[in-house]
């Protein structure tokens, strides 16, 4: 469990926002691995099956409980939003290179987990699972155009937070 | 202004993927090992039917195929016992009643035509003018409390 806990947390937590949340996704996945520990113990790739275990698990909780408020949430981002965002490339090679090492990485997480969920958790998908925007769009159920713009203002927003001193 | 698309997304490709995974809070080693041990000293019958002893199992699924064909036995008893006149006068009390309930919310009906053609079209404009402009009205609450609410 030592070895996998990190990763497993991290991958829930990124994808959630949210550290409780993030816990309670790790500590189902850790059962279900107890559960196949026979299966697993020997096993070469039982990172991978983690990693896909707590991806999958966490992904059906975000679209669970997107489910809940998905109506007055579209309302509200179709207000909120234009079409496609504007922006001008923002973010130059040396983004936050005054900071140490730790600072940035945490000022970066922050910023993640700032970013609201329909932007958050394609752009998590995509940049730390390496998914395909076809199989993100499948997973959470939204169309590709919507996906694709969502992830572009993912990354907009999280350019703009990284600009700033 | 998909070449911008793409450097960004190349840039943030880097950005991300020079994050080190982050770490897990000190206690959820011992969290995870207490719910394994909570859950290993539960009862059998208490866990999923898959952790249930395997003569249990057997004698569950006998028990159901039981409880099946007496919820059938039954079934038929009913059907040939309706059949039965006494029974069936013991039913034609409550069949009374459902037909002068009927009888009577038919005459209400009638009444509120009646009554619905006697108001002025007016007014009943006006009172769905009302209506509607009160679930708008509660709809826009309800709308202001979650964006309060979710901020």
């Amino acid at each position: 469990m030592r070895a996998y806990q990190n990763m497993v947390f991290s991958t829930a937590a990124r994808l959630t926002g949210n550290d409780a949340q993030a816990q309670d996704i790790t500590q189902e996945t850790f059962l279900k691995a107890y559960e196949n520990f026979d299966m697993l113990r020997q096993s070469p790739t039982a990172g991978g099956w983690l990693k896909t275990v707590v991806t999958r698990m966490t992904v059906n909780y975000i679209v669970r409980h997107r489910n809940r408020w998905r109506f007055f949430a579209d309302l509200r981002r179709a207000e909120a939003e234009d079409d496609e965002p504007d922006f001008d490339l923002p973010v130059p090679d040396t983004t936050l290179a005054d900071l140490d090492d730790a600072d940035r990485h945490e000022r970066i997480e922050q910023a993640l987990q700032g970013l609201p969920d329909h932007q958050r958790v394609p752009l998590v998908l995509f940049h730390f699972e390496d998914m395909s925007y076809e199989d993100i769009a499948r997973q959470l159920r939204i169309s590709l155009p919507k996906l694709k713009t969502d992830i572009l203002r993912g990354r907009v927003a999280l350019a703009r937070t990284l600009e700033r001193p | 202004m998909n070449e911008r698309h793409d450097e960004l997304e190349r840039l943030i490709g880097r950005v991300l993927r020079e994050q080190p995974l982050r770490q897990a809070p000190p206690s959820l080693e011992a969290r995870v090992l207490g719910e394994i041990e909570r859950r290993a000293a539960l009862p059998w019958w208490r866990k999923s039917f898959a952790y249930w002893p395997q003569l249990a199992r057997v004698a569950l699924v006998i028990a159901l195929i039981g409880v099946v064909k007496l919820a059938l036995q039954a079934l038929v008893w009913l059907t040939m016992s309706v059949r039965s006149s006494q029974v069936a006068t013991a039913i034609e009390q409550p069949v009374d009643w459902i037909h002068t309930a009927s009888s009577v919310s038919r005459s209400l009906a009638t009444a509120a035509e009646a009554l619905v053609y006697a108001i002025p079209p007016q007014w009943l404009y006006l009172g769905l003018l009302l209506g509607l402009a009160m679930y708008v009205a509660l709809f826009g609450v309800g709308a202001a409390v979650y964006r309060t609410l979710n901020k």
